[in-house]
Order: structure tokens, then C-alpha cells, then sequence
């Protein structure tokens, strides 16, 4: 039995990309509105004079330089001097070339799509590929060892360990770039959400705790209520956070992150009301993951209905896939998932949610691709073994799905759910190697503490998948336990059940009418 | 006719005897000054080059709405106080530098203004993009010479409490085969009282140290002016091998919104940005240069003259010496031994 995505408890926690990436989208802008930029009076009068009289590759070198430092790279005798240096590609040098180009092409516009909104899941095997982010992770040491001073490369090494698996290197480089820039909101957010996707979410927290930035940065104050509430604790900086949210002194977009962590604790906390007027206040202008947390709070309270492809957000991939999810566009929601985890590739929660619909949609290579995938960044986890073994198992490939069994770590190593699943699913593969009594055996017992866990969803998922089983081979005890299968109510929220019901019954159903 | 009489200056023989016989275009000369214009005198068989203190175009560039009667004094004393500080360094026994040889006025009948203050100094080969070539291995030990040239120029002038300011390219004057500094106009002393002195920086700003762009100022003075031509020197030496400004350089590994003139926030919150783009500029930087040795050697050097910080700015050894960080003798030193080294390599 696979144990698969579950969109219980969703916080805001900061997602964690590249520094340009998040550069681009505006996560580390001044977050106060009301500071004027610097006001000095430019010219570059007299180096479009000089190139004008002096036709040299030095005076034009001289001249672009000028022109991008000031913001003139659209004066006319600019670009007639970037022309002049890229005519005369020998005798120029390959950063005059490159910085001409730059001039005449113009700079990537951050408002134009990013590469990650092309991609389908056609180019699964293109980018899931560990042997790129060794490549990567060879080249950042290099300039790491070179530039020890750059935070922001040790932040970057960090995430690359990361998405490979190797956690101690990755906590390690990351308490480094820590040192270097204690007081980074790029350095700071990463390293929160590092140190809580190792869930050592103490430390994570003491760091936001004892940041002075804390104090007046929004995107850090929202990260820290996260975790006060993540560790059931009351966030000492809920009045703050509501005081800056309620201010006119930051820009919608700098907030946007803390009301939907604010709009997130008054949900939990029972005030719907205030929890609404917050999560609008965060959909003024919001970002990927504040869009995400109202898609997810949509789910407990109805009346907060968002549409997230109404809002020109970059990177929204997790909230359009949980919408796409939710009203059933499961080809759409498996791509946009596919784009969540090329973004997020260290996390967890995409691979599990795309393997949970391609399983949904009965693609099981797909569903085992992605598993597959989270293995890259989480090597033996018990939760996506179990779930390859699941789907090979399914495919009655009991060999290769034994071979993934030898390598589950011992039960007491495991969350109690992933334990009721781990069970479960040898039975299944004893079903499959004709075993049936143990199989029977594990299923019931998969069945039983489910129960005793109080977890509905894993005690219906159990038994709806014994009843498979005992379907598939005819036994006697179907009659059994198609009538426990009857009780379960057709209006649960969960797809994956309200499908394997359907899927039981109708088996049940031929089986009844053949045998009469 | 021109109706400034800084531009009426041909064929006159001024009263220090001076014949003015060329009135010289920027492809002439190139002093740098954009408000001056430059003609050839001669004297008793000998040419030089002379700055005339261009009044109409001091006033294009005041703040507007300043009475002319000050705009005027403005000029008289950013003349005057070029000429003393040329004549300081002379004095001081600084020989890098492109010295004043004679400063005088001339009336100019018929003019609004008519008062033309001017410098003469030793007439230059041009500056230094007139001799820069990119491709031309050959250019490599004369490059090197003429960076040294610009280390000792510096240091020289270190010695005697004066800051250049204004190192850049069109700055750099050639006669024959050395390198000097050209135009004191927007250097600064610490024995002279002069008009920029109190400005946090008076170079120009195309060239200008990232902690500037960015509105951060030390306020120990001699900190912020050494550490101003530390970097200065140090965008030189892109320059010289790639053909862009450090600080030009710098902003092209700088993500756009973090650009000095939409930065908000202080310098201290974008100084791992800074030093993100820092380390990628240098990386950049060290592809122009194919000698594996000097690729090292060179951009090792950018990287102490260039560091983007002040504090950590100069030669290691120097920066755990309290108060020297920018002394110039260690990198004349290292000047000198790639010169002789890639001098050594073209003629073997």
C-alpha cells in the first residue's frame, strides 16, 4: 500500500532556490517603500565625444563601460560602440564581446517567462539527472575554496548537497555561509528552510530567533511565526508581524508571506474571519508560496475560493498543481508538479504528490519516476520505497520490486505511518508471489494499526487494497470484507480512495456477475 | 567664431610667452577635463599642451540656478587649486605625475567673460586607449610596465597625502615609453585646502568604488581616499586586459535589482550580493588572460585592489597591519616583478 501525498498541514516555510533565481523574483528587494534611491546626476557626455573622435576598441570598451554603469545601454553611440566591438571579434577580448552583447541583445527580462514554465514532463529524464548536480557541485567547491568570503556560494554548494542527499555536507556548508552573513535575509531564509527539511526545527527557529532582522524584515517575521506554529509554540513576533501588516510602510509583495502565515495561525487558531481578511490581504500581491498556503487553506475553509492562474505569479507551480489536482485536471496537474520539483528539488512533497497522481491516473513508470527522483535527494526513505515496491509490485514486478525491499530501513526507523504502509505492502507482495496467508496475515495486521493510529485514510487505503487482492485471487474472505468495503463513505475528500472503492466494487460486481 | 574665449585662444602669444598654434580636437589630446579646451603652444622650439578653464561650459555643469559671480570663483579656484597641487607634488619630488609647467590668465577682449585661466603642461603621446591592444601578446610586458608606471605614480603621491581620484583610462598619459597620472584637477590633499576635500568622492563616477555607488562613506578620510585609488588602480588593471571597467564588470554579475541606483537599503545589507558578484567578475575576468601564471598572479591582484569592501580592501599582509591597508609598496613591488617577468618572456 503506498502512503501517498497528504496535504494535511501546509506552513510557510520559505521556499529555497538559486540567488538569481530568487533575485529575479523579487524576494530580496528592500522591503520598505518609502526610502528614495540615490540621486546623482550622471553623464557620459564625454566618453560618447571620445568614441566619436577616437574609433578604437579601447575607447569604445571605455564608453560601454560608462553606458552600463550608468543605465545608458540604449544611447544610440552606445550600441554603435558595442557593434563597433563585436565587428572586430579578434581584436577585442571575450568580456568586451560579451558585455557588447549584452548591450545590443539587452538584459533577460525578469518579467518574461522563466525556462521552468516550458518544460513537460516529455523532459523527465533530461533534467532529473544527479550527474549534472555533481557537475555543479564540483564547480561550486572550485569557486567556493577560491572566493571563501562569498556567503552566497556556500548558500548555493548547500542547496546543491541537498538535492543530492548529502545532508551532513549540506548543513555543514550552510552554517558556513551562517558565519560569513548572520544578517542576509537570502542567507537566513535558505538556511531555515535547510535546516527544517532535516527537521531540526529548533535550531532552524533559534537562528530566525536570534536575528535582529527578525525584527523589521517581513519575509524573516513570517518564516518565524512558521515554525512557532510548526513547533506548536506561540510565535513571540505574531504582534510585530500584525503591526507590519496593518502598516502602509512595505510594499504588498514585501507582506505578502507574512499574512498568509498570520492568516494561517488565526485558521488553526478558529477566527475564519480574521484568517480570510488576511489571506486577501497576502493575494494583493503575492508570491509562489503565499499563493500556495491560501490554495491550501482554500481546502479547510470553502469560502476562501482562489483561482491561483488569476494571479501573474512566477514560479506558482505548487499552487496550480494542488488546483489542478483538486478539480480533477490531472494532465495538467502532473506537469505543473513536474515543474514544482525541477524547482524545489531537494523537497519531498512534489515527488510525493506526483507520483500520488500518475498512480491516480494508473501511470505507474511515471509515478515510480518521480519516486525514483525523490530518492536523489532522499536515499533509502522508507516512505518512497515503500511506494516503488507499491507500484512495481502492482505491475506484478516482484523481483525488481524485491530488490528495493532489501533496502528499507528497519521498521523502528520510520514514522508509524510509513510502518502501517511498509506492512501493508509486503502482503501485497506476498499476494503477488502467491503467498497468500502471510500476505493476508500482513494486511490485516496493516489494517489493525491503522486503526489503532486512529488514521482513517491509511485503515480505508489498507483495506480497500486487501480486498483487491483477495478479489484478484477469488478467495472466500471477499464476501467479508467487500461488505467492510460498503461501509466507507463515497464522499470522502480523498480521490485516491473514492477511485480504488470504484475500482473494488466494479471487480466485485463482474465477479458477482460472473458467478451467477 | 566661438563665443567663449576659452575658445578664441589661436594664434594669440600669451603674456608668459607662450605661441598658441593648434587648437587641439578630444582625438588630440584627451586630458579627460570636460571643461576645458586644449590647444599646442610652442616656446623657444618647445611644444607643449595647454588647458584653457572653460567658463561657458563650467556653468553647463554647476548646479543650476547658481549666481555666475560664484560659478566664477568656482572655476578661478578649482584652477588655482590645480596648479598649487601640481606644484606640491613637483616639490615633493613625485615624478609620475603630469606637472603643470606654467599656469597663467589671459583677458580675452570682447567676451561676456573674458577672463581665460590656463595650465601648460608637457604635451603627452595621447592617453593610454590610444596604445591599448587586445589581442597583441607582445602588449603584454608593455601593459605590465605601464601599470607599474601607475602603482609607483600612486604611491608617490600616497607618500605626500594626496589621493588621485580619478584614475581611469583617458587619465593616463603617455610620453614615450612611461606611463604618468594626468589631471590633478579632482585630486585631494590633506595639507591643501582645496574644493572638494569635504566630498566623500570627487573622481569620476563611472569609475567610481562600489561602496560609493552605494552611498557608503568611512568617515575615517584617509581610509575612504586610499581606498578609493586602491580600487582605482585595481580597475586599471581590468581595463587593461579586458577592456571594461571593474566597476562596469562588477554590475554585469549583479542581478538588476540590486543595481546601486535601485538599491534602497543599506550597504551593509547587499554586501554578500556584492561579494557574489565580486567573486563572478574575477572569474570572468581571470578568462582574458591565457598565461596560466599571470591569469593567476594578475587577477589575484584585481581581487586585493578591487575587493568590493574598503575594510578588507589593499594587500593581506598589510590589512592585519593596522592603518596601512592601502599602502601601495607591496603591489609596485608586484608590478615590477611580473613586468620583468612577462618582459623576460617576449624576449625569449
Amino acid at each position: 500500500m503506498a502512503n501517498f501525498f497528504e496535504n494535511k498541514d501546509r506552513r510557510v516555510i520559505p521556499n529555497w532556490r538559486s540567488f538569481k533565481k530568487t533575485a529575479m523574483l523579487g524576494e530580496l528587494d528592500v522591503p520598505i517603500s518609502s526610502i528614495p534611491t540615490h540621486d546623482i546626476s550622471l553623464s557620459i557626455d564625454s566618453y560618447i565625444e571620445d568614441f566619436k573622435t577616437n574609433r578604437t576598441i579601447a575607447h569604445a570598451g571605455d564608453l560601454i563601460s560608462a553606458a552600463v554603469v550608468n543605465g545608458f545601454e540604449k544611447d544610440k553611440t552606445v550600441i554603435d560602440a558595442a557593434n563597433f566591438i563585436l565587428a572586430k571579434p579578434n581584436e577585442t577580448t571575450a568580456t568586451q564581446l560579451s558585455l557588447a552583447e549584452r548591450i545590443t541583445k539587452g538584459i533577460p527580462d525578469a518579467s518574461k517567462p522563466f525556462k521552468l514554465d516550458n518544460i513537460s514532463l516529455e523532459d523527465f529524464s533530461l533534467y532529473v539527472n544527479p550527474k549534472t548536480v555533481w557537475e555543479k557541485i564540483h564547480l561550486l567547491k572550485q569557486a567556493a575554496n577560491q572566493f571563501q568570503f562569498n556567503p552566497i556560494i556556500w548558500v548555493e554548494l548547500s542547496r546543491h548537497y541537498s538535492i543530492i542527499g548529502q545532508q551532513r555536507q549540506a548543513l555543514n556548508t550552510m552554517k558556513i555561509a551562517l558565519q560569513l552573513a548572520p544578517e542576509n535575509r537570502f542567507v537566513l531564509r535558505s538556511a531555515v528552510r535547510l535546516f527544517a527539511h532535516y527537521d531540526d526545527l529548533e535550531f532552524s527557529h533559534d537562528i530566525l530567533r536570534k536575528s535582529q532582522l527578525t525584527n523589521f524584515d517581513p519575509w524573516l517575521t513570517s518564516a518565524e511565526i512558521s515554525l512557532a506554529t510548526l513547533r506548536e509554540r506561540t510565535s513571540r513576533f505574531m504582534k510585530k508581524g500584525a503591526e507590519m501588516v496593518s502598516s502602509k510602510n512595505f510594499s504588498p509583495f514585501s507582506i505578502t508571506e507574512l499574512a498568509s502565515s498570520l492568516g494561517t495561525v488565526e485558521m488553526i487558531n478558529g477566527s475564519k474571519k480574521k484568517s480570510r481578511e488576511l489571506f486577501y490581504k497576502a493575494l494583493q500581491a503575492p508570491n509562489d508560496n503565499s499563493l500556495a498556503q491560501v490554495e491550501w487553506a482554500s481546502k479547510k475553509d470553502h469560502q476562501l475560493d482562489i483561482n491561483p492562474a488569476n494571479f501573474q505569479v512566477k514560479h506558482n507551480f505548487e499552487a496550480q498543481a494542488l488546483d489542478n489536482f483538486n478539480k480533477e485536471k490531472l494532465d495538467d496537474a502532473l506537469t505543473n508538479t513536474f515543474r514544482w520539483f525541477l524547482d524545489m528539488p531537494f523537497s519531498k512533497r512534489p515527488v510525493m504528490f506526483g507520483s500520488h497522481i500518475a498512480d491516480t491516473m494508473n501511470d505507474q513508470e511515471t509515478s515510480r519516476d518521480f519516486l525514483k527522483a525523490g530518492l536523489i535527494s532522499h536515499p533509502n526513505d522508507a516512505q518512497l520505497l515503500n511506494n516503488i515496491i507499491y507500484s512495481l509490485a502492482l505491475e506484478n514486478k516482484t523481483d525488481e520490486a524485491m530488490d528495493f525491499m532489501e533496502k528499507v530501513p528497519p521498521l523502528n526507523q520510520m514514522q508509524k505511518s510509513t510502518q502501517i504502509c511498509i506492512t501493508a505492502t509486503r502482503g501485497l507482495l506476498y499476494f503477488r508471489t502467491g503467498n497468500h496467508p502471510i500476505g493476508r496475515q500482513l494486511y490485516l495486521e496493516a489494517i489493525e494499526d491503522a486503526k489503532d493510529a486512529n488514521n482513517q485514510y491509511l485503515n480505508w487505503l489498507a483495506i480497500l487494497n486487501y480486498a483487491r487482492e483477495e478479489l484478484l485471487i477469488k478467495s472466500d474472505k471477499v464476501q467479508e470484507i467487500m461488505e467492510t468495503v460498503a461501509l466507507m463513505q463515497d464522499d470522502t475528500e480523498n480521490l485516491d480512495i473514492r477511485k480504488l472503492k470504484k475500482e473494488v466494487t466494479e471487480m466485485f460486481e463482474k465477479q458477482k456477475q460472473g458467478n451467477s | 567664431m566661438e563665443t567663449n574665449a576659452a575658445h578664441n585662444l589661436l594664434g594669440i602669444t600669451l603674456k608668459t610667452g607662450w605661441t598658441v598654434v593648434e587648437k587641439l580636437t578630444k582625438a588630440d589630446h584627451s586630458t579627460g577635463s570636460f571643461f576645458s579646451v586644449c590647444y599646442k603652444v610652442e616656446k623657444d622650439g618647445v611644444v607643449c599642451f595647454l588647458k584653457a578653464f572653460d567658463f561657458a561650459k563650467f556653468f553647463q555643469l554647476s548646479e543650476p540656478g547658481k549666481e555666475i559671480v560664484d560659478i566664477m570663483g568656482d572655476m578661478i579656484t578649482a584652477y588655482q587649486y590645480e596648479r598649487d597641487l601640481s606644484n606640491h607634488c613637483r616639490d615633493k619630488h613625485v615624478t609620475k605625475v603630469a606637472f603643470v609647467m606654467e599656469a597663467g590668465q589671459e583677458i580675452i577682449p570682447n567676451h561676456s567673460i573674458s577672463i581665460v585661466p590656463y595650465l601648460i603642461f608637457e604635451l603627452a603621446d595621447g592617453d593610454v586607449r590610444t596604445q591599448l591592444e587586445y589581442s597583441r601578446k607582445l602588449d603584454f610586458a608593455w601593459k605590465l610596465h605601464s601599470l607599474h608606471d601607475i602603482a609607483v605614480g600612486l604611491k608617490q603621491l600616497h607618500a605626500i597625502d594626496v589621493s588621485h581620484q580619478d584614475l581611469k583610462p583617458s587619465n593616463i598619459l603617455l610620453y614615450k615609453k612611461e606611463s604618468k597620472l594626468g589631471d590633478l584637477g579632482r585630486s585631494i590633499c590633506s595639507d591643501l585646502d582645496g574644493p572638494y576635500n569635504r566630498m566623500p568622492f570627487t573622481g569620476d563616477i563611472n569609475y567610481a568604488p562600489p561602496e560609493i555607488m552605494y552611498n557608503y562613506y568611512d568617515n575615517d578620510w584617509n581610509k575612504r581616499v586610499f581606498a578609493t585609488d586602491c580600487y582605482l588602480l585595481g580597475s586599471m588593471v581590468v581595463f587593461y586586459f579586458s577592456g571594461i571597467s571593474m566597476s562596469a564588470l562588477l554590475l554585469k554579475h549583479i542581478p538588476e535589482n540590486f543595481r546601486w541606483e535601485r538599491w534602497r537599503g543599506a550597504f551593509e545589507e547587499i554586501k554578500p550580493y556584492i561579494a557574489d558578484g565580486f567573486a563572478n567578475a574575477i572569474v570572468e575576468f581571470r578568462e582574458n588572460i591565457q598565461d596560466p601564471y599571470f591569469k593567476k598572479e594578475i587577477s589575484l591582484l584585481v581581487e586585493q585592489l578591487c575587493f568590493p569592501f574598503p575594510d578588507e580592501r589593499g594587500h593581506p599582509k598589510n590589512i592585519e597591519m593596522v592603518g596601512s591597508n592601502f599602502n601601495m609598496e607591496r603591489f609596485v613591488s608586484r608590478f615590477d616583478l611580473l613586468k620583468l617577468k612577462a618582459e623576460y618572456q617576449t624576449k625569449n
